[in-house]
């Protein structure tokens, strides 16, 4: 049983003038993912491997020039939010599709109270106003378990903790009732019982409001806890897509080894974590569950890098085995095996 | 609220300005700048050679040339300032039933009333004057004529600004109430003052002098613009009928010249009071225009950056080599004499220091989560600017403009002091020159006060200025303790 995703990402490529006045930076390089409603995509990789990028193009929020979409497309109930004019953005931005940052300590704006900025939102996107969109604010306030609402709606973000900021936060994506989230890293800055708490409140909102939630981190524990679906993005691709469950048991692609491989334990000792190289050295790593299919890899060493079709792109993403999905080099059989795009409707609730 | 240290948070601005009323030196600025703004707006009724009122004995009718005789800018001034103490103190029940409960915002919104009507009178005024121009076109002359022009002209002028003035800020329930009666006093005030009148103030004292008329006068009874040659030049606490004999048994011998007179027989007292006017007009016009220019100029250097900002920048530069006090010297040989022109040159060329700071902080705010946040919340490009980002960064271009003020108040008097100041309009440099130029002798009394008064308004918007940043800035907060 399937239905149709509210986002989808098609083969997005994104890229950037280089200031030295070098060759453009592919930050993303063909991507392609869906996000279900009520469903939380967890989109994992390291630092600039285009999380980020791939999140603020669906908001038209990479500033171009020196910004530029190279192709592909991100369909958002049906319309292609790529080839959006301004003025449709603004409608969608903060309506629709709504943003939640890393650091809840410089997102807010200090020189105004709480209960502007977040009727400022529910000025622009909803009918309400007056006392009806007080309401509002106070009802988004209480849904993020902010206590005495109506009063904290006067301070000033000065006077919140930083979990406290990343519920405000959270209320004013949430106040207009967006069926999209694209949460980018919302606890990295937060300790870890804060980062619990808000997960869980996003949980909670999640299941009442059945919103598709994109949710961008570097953190393993939180993927375990609360994805449905993993994106592992490496060098602006994806290297692999699963189920949350498959994913944890069996990693395919040797970068999702390396990286749960990385995962400090509580009780072994780790001078070192497994560098890239390390993986890309050990023909172990390289096992997919059809040999013919090589994982890809920018820059391999010789020996690993199979011959690809000539004139293409040498990358491509295929669906190795029913319901997961492994970025391999493009070779000639890679080619000829039968693939779709990534579209997983599951959540970890249907296992 | 509840729990420790969990006092309500003042404002950014609400706590700045405590900071800036805390210090001495800047409170006796305000109330300095205070009492010119009061003299700025009550001179006419203060200080006026038209009676107050005037009772006929034969037929016991009365009335007042003072009323008739204001300008349509005295009017407009003395309505803003009876309306914007209880405005600005009302309480906060009260205001909220206009949708302004802060005072912050009422303030706004005053300043939004003061300039919709400003606007409204000085343009009525220049359609006045050049509809009664010499050499404006015949038919427009033709229409002048008629006596319906001065409704219809100074409706349309109104209308047409406050259109506008009720687009700009932030809306309330009351705005539009609002923006209306400040149209229809601008727009009666100024059709029914159209033209210049011919005043002769001899008339009132020959008036009471045969006893036709009983006078009641302001409290000083003498407008700048009222002199005799025959009290030239009187030292301060100079009775009139004492000084010229031939006076003492007029009713004018009866008043007083605390001040004393210049050379044309004009009381200073009076003309010190009147010339607040220019003084305060010409500083915060001219300053609010160079801000606006700057901020706007900067705001978008900054936001933008890359090609935009080279060129903007490019214009900063050009406009920073033009030196101000030169371009006013020609401009008052080759343009009218008034002091529009000169607030206008004046903005039109200070801004650049507005530009810079805004720039700076622009391109330091733009990478800010906040205003990432702000443009992922959907908001338009106008409301993040000057929203989010300019509250965050407006600081430097406050301190640096009350610096501006008082550059603006010497251009002034340095202007007027070299006889090229506006015309026909009181002025502190203008008394200063008179101190010698004309009589050859130096004259005390002409150059104490009005010099006192440019130096204590210029000290007290640079104290101003810096108790501003010391509060604003953090640093240097911190060093001070």
């Amino acid at each position: 049983m399937s239905t149709k995703p509210i986002f989808e990402v098609a083969d997005l490529a994104v890229s950037f003038a280089n200031s030295a006045g070098g060759p453009r930076i592919q930050a993303v390089a063909g991507v392609s993912m869906t996000v279900h409603a009520n469903q939380t995509l967890a989109v994992v990789g390291e630092s600039g491997c285009g999380k980020s990028v791939t999140a603020m193009s669906a908001m038209q929020l990479i500033p171009r020039p020196p910004g530029r979409f190279d192709r592909g497309s991100m369909l958002f109930e049906g319309r292609d939010l790529l080839s959006m004019t301004e003025t449709e953005m603004l409608s969608i931005r903060g309506g629709k599709i709504a943003m939640i940052f890393q650091e809840p300590m410089t997102s807010l704006n200090p020189v105004y109270t709480i209960g502007d900025q977040i009727l400022e939102a529910i000025y622009l996107h909803q009918e309400a106003r007056g006392a009806e969109a007080e309401k509002l604010a106070i009802q988004a306030l209480r849904e993020v378990g902010i206590p005495n609402p109506e009063g904290r709606l006067r301070m000033y973000p000065h006077q919140f903790s930083g979990g406290m900021r990343q519920r405000v936060m959270i209320a004013m994506a949430l106040a207009c009732q967006p069926t999209l989230l694209l949460a980018d890293e919302p606890t990295t800055a937060l300790d870890v019982t804060i980062q619990a708490q808000i997960l869980e409140l996003l949980r909670t909102l999640q299941r009442s409001r059945g919103m598709g939630i994109m949710l961008i981190t570097h953190n393993l524990g939180v993927v375990a806890e609360n994805a449905d679906v993993v994106c592992v993005m490496y060098a602006g691709r994806v290297v692999e897509y699963a189920k949350v469950f498959e994913l944890f048991e069996n990693p395919l692609h040797p970068y999702t080894r390396g990286l749960f491989n990385s995962i400090p334990g509580l009780h072994d000792r780790k001078d070192r974590l497994t560098t890239v190289e390390e993986v890309v050295l050990d023909p172990k790593q390289y096992a997919l569950p059809n040999p013919q299919l090589v994982p890809w890899w920018p820059d391999p060493p010789h020996g690993v890098r199979p011959e690809t079709v000539a004139g293409r792109d040498e990358y491509v993403l295929v669906e190795v085995s029913p319901d997961r999905w492994v970025g391999c080099f493009n070779t000639a059989y890679a080619q000829s095996y039968p693939t779709r795009r990534p579209d997983l409707d599951f959540r970890r609730t249907d296992h | 609220m509840r729990g420790v240290g969990a006092a309500r948070a003042k404002g950014f601005w609400a706590d700045a300005w405590d900071r800036v009323i805390g210090r001495f030196g800047a409170r006796l600025s305000l109330a300095w700048i205070g009492t010119i703004a009061f003299f700025a707006i009550f001179a006419p009724i203060i200080a006026n050679a038209h009676p107050m009122f005037r009772t006929n004995t034969a037929t016991g009718a009365v009335d007042s040339p003072l009323w008739t005789n204001l300008t349509s800018v005295d009017l407009v001034l003395l309505a803003g300032g009876l309306f914007a103490l209880p405005w600005y103190y009302m309480p906060a029940s009260w205001g909220a039933r206009f949708g302004l409960r802060e005072r912050g915002k009422r303030l706004g919104f005053l300043l939004l009333l003061a300039m919709q009507g400003g606007a409204t009178v000085v343009l009525a005024g220049g359609v006045s004057a050049w509809s009664q121009h010499s050499e404006s076109v015949q038919w427009i002359r033709d229409c002048a004529q008629s006596s319906a022009f001065p409704w219809i002209a100074s409706t349309v002028v109104g209308v047409l600004v406050a259109v506008i003035a009720s687009f700009i800020g932030a809306q309330c329930r009351a705005r539009l109430l609002l923006v209306g009666l400040a149209c229809v006093i601008a727009v009666s005030a100024s059709s029914t003052r159209w033209s210049d009148r011919l005043v002769d103030f001899d008339t009132y004292d020959e008036q009471e002098a045969i006893g036709e008329y009983s006078m009641v006068y302001t409290l000083i009874p003498f407008s700048p613009s009222f002199g005799r040659s025959d009290i030239y030049v009187k030292p301060p606490m100079t009775q009139v009928g004492e000084a010229v004999p031939a006076l003492a048994d007029r009713p004018i011998g009866q008043r007083t010249m605390f001040l004393g007179s210049d050379a044309l027989g004009k009381d200073v007292l009076a003309q010190m009071m009147w010339a607040c006017r220019l003084s305060i007009s010409i500083g915060l016009v001219s300053t609010g225009l160079s801000v606006l220019i700057g901020v706007t100029m900067g705001a978008i250097m900054g936001f933008f950056g890359g090609w935009v900002d080279l060129l903007l920048f490019r214009v900063v530069e050009i406009f920073m080599a033009i030196p101000v006090l030169f371009l006013l010297i020609v401009a008052a040989a080759v343009l009218p004499r008034n002091t529009y022109v000169m607030m206008g040159i004046i903005g039109c060329v200070t801004w650049t220091g507005a530009a810079r700071f805004t720039r700076a902080e622009f391109l330091k705010l733009r990478k800010q989560d906040f205003v990432q946040g702000a443009q992922a919340a959907g908001l338009p490009l106008r409301s993040i600017l000057f929203k989010h980002m300019l509250p965050n960064g407006v600081t430097p271009v406050l301190v640096d403009a009350s610096f501006a003020v008082a550059a603006a108040v010497i251009a002034e008097a340095t202007l007027s002091y070299l006889g090229l100041g506006p015309d026909g309009q009181a002025s502190w440099g203008k008394l200063l020159s008179s101190a010698t130029s004309t009589t050859g002798t130096f004259v005390w009394w002409l150059a104490i006060f009005p010099g006192f008064a440019i130096f204590l308004t210029v000290l007290s918007y640079n104290v101003l200025g810096e108790a501003m940043r010391d509060a604003i800035d953090p640093k240097l907060r911190k060093a001070a303790h």
